[in-house]
Formats: structure tokens, sequence, C-alpha cells
């Protein structure tokens, strides 16, 4: 299913449970999946991948670095200050939701996700 | 369930399994008052990880638990709950509920009582409860989303992608919807054009061509004026509704993420009428939205800003450093490390066997030979130590382990005990830390069960009413030691005895020291417990933890002191698989003796230094120090041998001023025996083979090993030795000797 034309998309979470998940429902769906465990290793992967992916799914509750971090620090790169990016986490605060969007998250998906919904998520980004 | 769904909950269980010992290092921080913001963070993630993971697989009744741990815990972070005892303790309760739900659903352990559940959830729901009074918002922000929490199951082989389009049907009404994205919106990477690619995926794919769009541009400023951070543009789209929708949720649904930076009006129309647009819009077509084609016109948003005081330059740089002390890591199965090493000891044998056959042809003369064999020598034992490092693993796993079984053992016995552990970061070969789990649990137990007294006691003897136990792991000599001490009344010696003569373990008539008789808690059979509590009486007594430590290769050490406490220590190898030892020889068998038991090889008088004792044991005296005398060839029953010095009666036939070879050693209580051999032969590397699984167990000898040869030889069991021969001679005789040579 991965080929040339895939499109190119970076997960971000320290769950390796929730890595398994998003690379098989992702993967499924025809998508070019690179990982991060973390916001730095989210960071790592997004300036080393080429070509770089085209949108960015990341979790919030991450160590070292965490989701709000990882965004502000994304947005902060002029390549990537446009690149959308999609939450995906457990918090359901409206609080932590405009947090995340004040810092230039495009979208917010709740956890636990359906695989339709986080694809139509990726679809609504890239298309 | 598919193969990889069951890979990926095989994960989540792994994680489990790593996360469950995470959360319970940052209790025991917290409970010691140095929890750092960090630390809290790792306990809330840590319940938070189980709790995501186990949604994904609709793990329903680990989901409830840990969401209520996890409101609880969040108190606590953002420090509305103080972690004092109380709080730390229902922390560290609820993670034993926790961790048994995990192996509930893991279907390893039995399930877990729905009351216990339920209480437990409650007494979290009071930490939730006890917050103060003025933010009752957030607290019924908190209930309502547990009852909103539902777990989903995510269905994968129900998921089609190419699910086909529904039959097209007459249009009758459409939905008109009108929307201007600020500049905003294209600040967070979102697009105009995917909010129309949105809304036309809302059609089904027959009648995505009746969609009809126009671009509303009448606030295009001039270009001069044009501002680059401003939308501009807005769009009008007729959507027409099928008996299937769209509804007007559905487009709200598509707006969902947007609606504070985007102004949307939805209203209920008829069929687009021609002029009616053409009023207020410039071009109208119904346009086919392909990728590349119908790009709508995008304002050039302005780069962001960081906004936050934490900005991304300051944090990110700050994490990289940290980062650098981390190492990547990569997961391998042990099975796979196991036959590595096996790999590697028959590697260590394989050299040897070179060495040994180069030497029988004579060539060892050769230099340049030697030179190079030294290379490979070296070479192995690197090798050979590497593949041990990456099976050592800090002991750390068990003994964060046994912080439950105190908890849970002082509350079944109704005392209050504190566990301490010393260091947990001494590694230890990962079969001896798995191998350990049991012993110590069963230690621990008893510590508590019989070791500890109860709090009236403890205050009536001045001591505080909180029984402490330290759980401490060291190197020593080549070894392991694990030490487990109490503060408790120590060992009732009488009690111990009456017992052991009411068993017939021994006879009444017996004259037993104060340690003989502690050593009898180790026979088997042997329980001083009146009534079986519920705690240590498990069926188990000490003889089957002494067992299970010997058949690691290790000891258990007893010394009790009345009033003040018992210290039990283990003394465990590094390594199961392979040690460096001196090769001897006995009656012309090559024995190996562990080098990290040696002291020293000298060479005694017999006449001089041997001293006959009245038993008809014999003691050696080494630099006015007397040493037990052990003639290893008779110890060991070995065959005579006409060349044999190594027995007693050698001594009749060998001349004045004869001289013996004794082989000084010592165990880790620092008890010495001289060894008599006839030789040494060589210092080596040698790979540890299981006499027991091979044979049976042997009195004095601990293993066997293979040789450069080919032949077998046997490891001996050093301590063992020094116990059965210090047992024989009477300590005060060693006194008064020791004060003669004085």
């Amino acid at each position: 299913m991965v080929d040339n034309q895939a499109i190119r998309v970076l997960t971000v979470d320290d769950s390796r449970t929730m890595q398994g998940m998003l690379r098989k429902v992702l993967g499924d769906a025809g998508y070019d999946v690179i990982q991060g465990g973390d916001g730095v290793e989210g960071l790592e992967a997004l300036q080393q991948a080429n070509p770089a992916p085209q949108a960015i799914i990341t979790d919030i509750n991450m160590p070292r670095m965490d989701g709000f971090q990882f965004i502000e620090a994304v947005r902060g790169i002029e390549a990537f200050a446009h690149l959308p990016i999609i939450c995906l986490t457990t918090e359901i605060d409206e609080e932590k939701k405009q947090r995340a969007r004040s810092l230039g998250a495009t979208g917010w998906i709740a956890k636990p996700f359906s695989a339709e919904k986080l694809v139509w998520a990726i679809k609504r980004v890239t298309a | 369930m598919s193969d990889v769904m069951d890979d990926i909950l095989k994960i989540f269980f792994e994680e489990c399994d790593e996360l469950l010992p995470e959360l319970e290092r940052g209790l025991s921080e917290l409970s010691e008052d140095d929890a750092d913001p960090e630390t809290i963070n790792a306990i809330f993630r840590a319940v938070h990880s189980i709790k995501g993971g186990a949604a994904s697989f609709g793990l329903e009744r680990l989901v409830r638990f840990a969401h209520v741990y996890e409101s609880a815990l969040d108190c606590l972070r953002s420090g509305q709950v103080r972690p004092d005892s109380a709080t730390v303790k229902t922390f560290f309760i609820a993670m034993d509920v926790l961790s048994d739900l995990v192996s509930e659903s893991k279907q390893t352990g039995e399930r877990v009582d729905n009351h216990r559940v339920d209480e437990n959830i409650h007494k979290l729901e009071e930490i939730i409860g006890a917050r103060p009074e003025e933010e009752p918002v957030v607290e019924l922000e908190d209930s309502a989303a547990l009852e909103g929490f539902v777990p989903v199951t995510v269905d994968l082989e129900a998921f089609d992608f190419d699910d086909p389009a529904e039959e097209a049907t007459p249009l009758t009404e459409t939905l008109r919807v009108s929307f201007r994205p600020h500049g905003e919106l294209y600040e967070r990477g979102d697009d105009a054009r995917n909010l129309l690619l949105g809304l036309k995926s809302l059609l089904p794919s027959e009648q995505a061509a009746a969609m009809v769009v126009s671009c509303q541009q009448q606030d295009l400023p001039p270009l001069a004026d044009l501002p680059v951070d401003e939308g501009c543009l807005g769009w009008e789209v007729h959507l027409p509704i099928g008996a299937e929708g769209p509804t007007e949720a559905d487009v709200h649904n598509v707006f969902d993420w947007v609606s504070d930076v985007c102004d949307l009006t939805i209203s209920r129309g008829e069929q687009p009428v021609e002029d009616e647009i053409s009023d207020e819009a410039e071009c109208v077509a119904p346009i086919v939205l392909e990728p590349d084609c119908a790009k709508p016109p995008k304002e050039e948003p302005h780069p962001v800003q960081p906004v936050q005081e934490e900005g991304p330059s300051t944090s990110p740089s700050s994490k990289q450093g940290r980062k650098q002390e981390q190492h990547a890591s990569i997961r391998v199965d042990t099975g796979r490390i196991g036959m590595l090493m096996d790999m590697v000891g028959e590697m260590v044998i394989g050299q040897a066997s070179l060495e040994s056959a180069l030497s029988q042809q004579g060539v060892t003369q050769d230099q340049e030979l030697v030179k190079r064999l030294a290379v490979l020598k070296t070479l192995t034992r690197d090798i050979q130590e590497a593949v041990m490092a990456i099976r050592a693993q800090p002991v750390r796993h068990v003994f964060q382990r046994m912080q439950r079984v105190v908890r849970e053992g002082s509350g079944l016995a109704g005392k209050d005990v504190r566990l301490i552990l010393e260091g947990e970061e001494t590694e230890i070969d990962r079969t001896l830390i798995e191998n350990l789990t049991d012993p110590l649990t069963h230690m621990l137990r008893n510590a508590i069960d019989h070791g500890i007294e109860d709090k009236e006691t403890r205050q009536a003897a001045g001591k505080p009413a909180q029984g402490t136990i330290r759980l401490s792991a060291r190197h020593r000599s080549g070894r392991i030691l694990i030490e487990i001490q109490d503060d408790g009344g120590g060992i009732n010696s009488q009690r111990v005895l009456q017992t052991a003569i009411k068993r017939g373990i021994v006879s009444a008539q017996a004259v037993l020291d104060e340690h003989e008789i502690n050593e009898l808690i180790f026979a088997p059979g042997f329980s001083t417990a009146d009534a079986v509590s519920d705690l240590s009486g498990r069926g188990v007594g000490m003889d089957v933890v002494r067992q299970a430590i010997q058949t690691l290769g290790g000891r258990v050490m007893i010394k009790s002191t009345p009033g003040q406490g018992t210290l039990f220590t283990l003394s465990l190898p590094l390594t199961l698989a392979v040690l460096d030892g001196m090769l001897i020889e006995c009656r012309g068998a090559v024995m190996v003796v562990p080098v990290s038991s040696v002291v020293e090889l000298v060479t005694v008088d017999v006449k001089e230094d041997i001293y006959h004792l009245p038993d008809g044991s014999h003691v050696v005296s080494i630099r006015t120090r007397c040493i037990p005398l052990i003639y290893l060839g008779d110890e060991l029953t070995l065959p005579q041998d006409y060349s044999d010095v190594t027995g007693p009666n050698h001594m009749g036939r060998a001349g004045e001023g004869d001289q013996l070879m004794v082989l000084v050693v010592e165990n880790e209580a620092g008890a010495r025996a001289a060894l008599v051999v006839d030789g040494v032969r060589d210092q080596a590397q040698v790979v540890i083979k299981s006499i027991e699984k091979n044979y049976r167990p042997i009195k004095g000898v601990s293993a066997a090993t293979i040789l450069g040869d080919g032949s077998v030889a046997l490891i001996l069991d050093v301590s063992t030795l020094i116990v059965s021969a210090t047992k024989r001679i009477d300590t005060r005789a060693l006194e008064v000797l020791a004060e003669h040579n004085a």
C-alpha cells in the first residue's frame, strides 16, 4: 500500500500501544507513517524526514516535551508553520483545546479514536 | 481480532509491565517527600497511558478504574490535593488494584473482586471530592467526563474505505453554507480548500458535482492595501440535501475545528437561483474539486510568532541536553540473549580447547602464535562480559515489587511496617532476578509475621511503633549480597529449639549453640507459628527459600540479635554462566576453585605448621592465624592414588620437613579454610554446567565444567566446605592455639 505517492504522516505518542494502533490504522489506509515517542523525537523525525510529512498527529501528555511544547516548536520552524497538526488525546478540557488552538493546532480528536474518524481527519487536512 | 491487533495488544501489556513499576517508583518517591513535578507527571502519565491503551481495546473494567485513578492523580498534579501519607497510601493501594486489573485483562490473573474495585474507586473519588470547594465547576466537568467516557473498540476488520456510495436520491432542497475564514485559520495549518472538500465529502459521489460553490470577493481590497494576515475571501456553498442528509450537524462537523476562526452561517434554501447569487458574487460556477485544478485563492498568512513564555527555542534545546544522556534502545527477545550466552560459553570452551591442542603440539614456543592467542583470549573475555552486561539488570525491578508485598503483608498482619530499599541499582543477571522474587517475598512475609513485634510490644521495648525492614543489595568479591534486616525481636532461640525437638528435627539431648539453633529454621518441616497465619503460613517454610537460593548457586545466612532484630544475608553469584576459576589438582583429578574465594596459595611445613586436634581434625597455622585444614581428597572421598598427598595418612608417610601446598579460601562471611591440594595447574574462565541437572547434587561441589581438553572438572562449593570443616572443630581450641602461637 505504501508507495512513493503515499502521503506521509508523522505521529507523536509516548505509548507504544498507541503507536502500534496508529501504524496499523494509517498504514492500512495507505499512509506512509513515521513515528516519534515524544515531542523531542517528533521534532527530530520531522526535521530529518525526507520527504517531509504532510500532516502530524500528536499526543498531548508526553514526557520530556509535551504536545503543547511540540506544537509550539513546530510552528516556530518556518518550513512547518502551516503544516497541519492534529491533537489526538484523552484530554477533553476545553481550556486545553483552546491552548492547543492558540499555539497553532489544526484539529482535535479524542482518544479512544475510531479508525474512521482518524482517517477522516487526515483526509480533512491533506486532501 | 487480527494478528496485528493481537500483537498490538501484546505491546500494550508489555507497556503496562513497564508503566506499573514506573508508577510504583514514582509513588515511592512521593511517599519520601522528594517528589518534584516531573515525578508527579510521570505518575500521572503512567496511569494515563494505561487508560488510553485499555480504552483502545475496550477493556472496560480497566478503563473505568484507570479513569478515576487518573482524575485523582490529576488533582495531585494540579496541586489541588496534597500528597499526604493517607493520599499516597490510597494511591499505592489503587496501583495494586490497577495492576491486578491489568493481569485480569491479560487473563493471567484472577478476576478482581467487584467490591474491591468499587471500594477503591470510592476512595479515589473521595480524594477528588476533597478538593477545595470554590471549584465546583471542575468537579462537575469531571463527573460529566466520567459518564461521557465510553470506550470505543476499534474494529479494524469492519472498517472499509471503499464503502459503496449511497444511491442518488432526487434533489429537493439545498443547504446554504456560507463561511469566511479568518487569517488565524490559515495560521493553524488549515485551508478553506480543506473545508470545501470536507463539505463535498458529505455528498454521495454521484451528487458531488451538484455542489455549487461561489467565491465572494467583494471584501477583497486593492492589491496595495491587501493585508497579508487577514482572510478576505468568503465562500458560499449550496449542498443538495438527499434522504441521507447532509444535515446541519454534518456541516458543523466539518467546521468543528475552525468554529472559532471562521464566520459560518447555515440556512436551508431551494436550488440556487442564478441571479440571486450573481448579485453578490462575481463568479458563479459549479466547480469540480479535484486536487490540483480547483485551488481557491488563498491569502498568505504571516509566520506564527512564538507567543508563550516558554518559547520553543529554549525548551527543546534544554531537553536536547537531557536527551544526550539517554541511549537509544532496542527490544530483544530474552531467548536470543540466552542463546548468545550459551554460544559464548561454547566459545570459551572452544578457545580453551584450541589452546590445549596447540600446547600438545608443542607450538606454544611460537611467540607470534602466543601473541595472537592472547588477543583471541582477550576478545573472548570482552565478548562474554558484554553479553553478561546485556543480561544484567538492576535489582530495582524485584525490590520495588517487594513494596507491595510489605504493604499487603503489614495490612494483613495489622502491623505498621516500612520497607527501606538500598542499592536498587545493583546489577545482576536477569535469570537470577526472575528467580529471586519468590524467596524474597517469602522472607519478607516472614519478617513481618514473625520478626516485627506488634505495636504494644514494640512500644513497651522502647522502639518506634513502626517496624522497619531494610532490603539492600551490593556487590562483594564477585558476588551479590542481598540483606533483609528487620528491627524486630530477633529469633527466640529457646522457642525454636523446643519446636525443633517437638518436630523431631533434633534430639532432646542435642547441645547446640545459638547459631546452630537459628539454622534450624531452615530445616524441612519447621514452622514456629502456633497457628498457621494468613501471611507466611502458605505451606512453605524457610527450607524452600534456602533450596531456591541454593539452586541459584547462592547461600542464605542468618544472624539474630535478641531484641534488636534479624539479618538474613543472601549471597548470589553474579551470573549463572561463567566464572573465573583456579584449576587445582587433587588425587589425579582436576577441580575448579572460584578465584573470587581464593585468598592465597601457601606452602606449609607438615611438622611445624599443622596441628592435630583431639577430635581428630586438623588446623594449620598461617602467620599466627589458625585455619581449619581440609584434606580435599578425603573430604570428597576421591579414590586413593599412589601419588596421594592429600589425605592425612600421607603425613605418616611423609618425611621430616615435608611440605604441603594449601590453598586458603574464604567465604562471604569471612570464614576461612585451607584446602590441601596436589598442585595448581592454571587459572581459566570456565563455563558453569549444572551438575544437578546432568547428574545429581554432590556435597561440596556446586557445578561442573568442561575443560579445554574436553574433560569434565568439578567446581568446588567453597562455602559448604568451609562450613563443614569449621563445624568439626571446637573453635575454643582455635583461640587457645592462636594465643599460644602469639
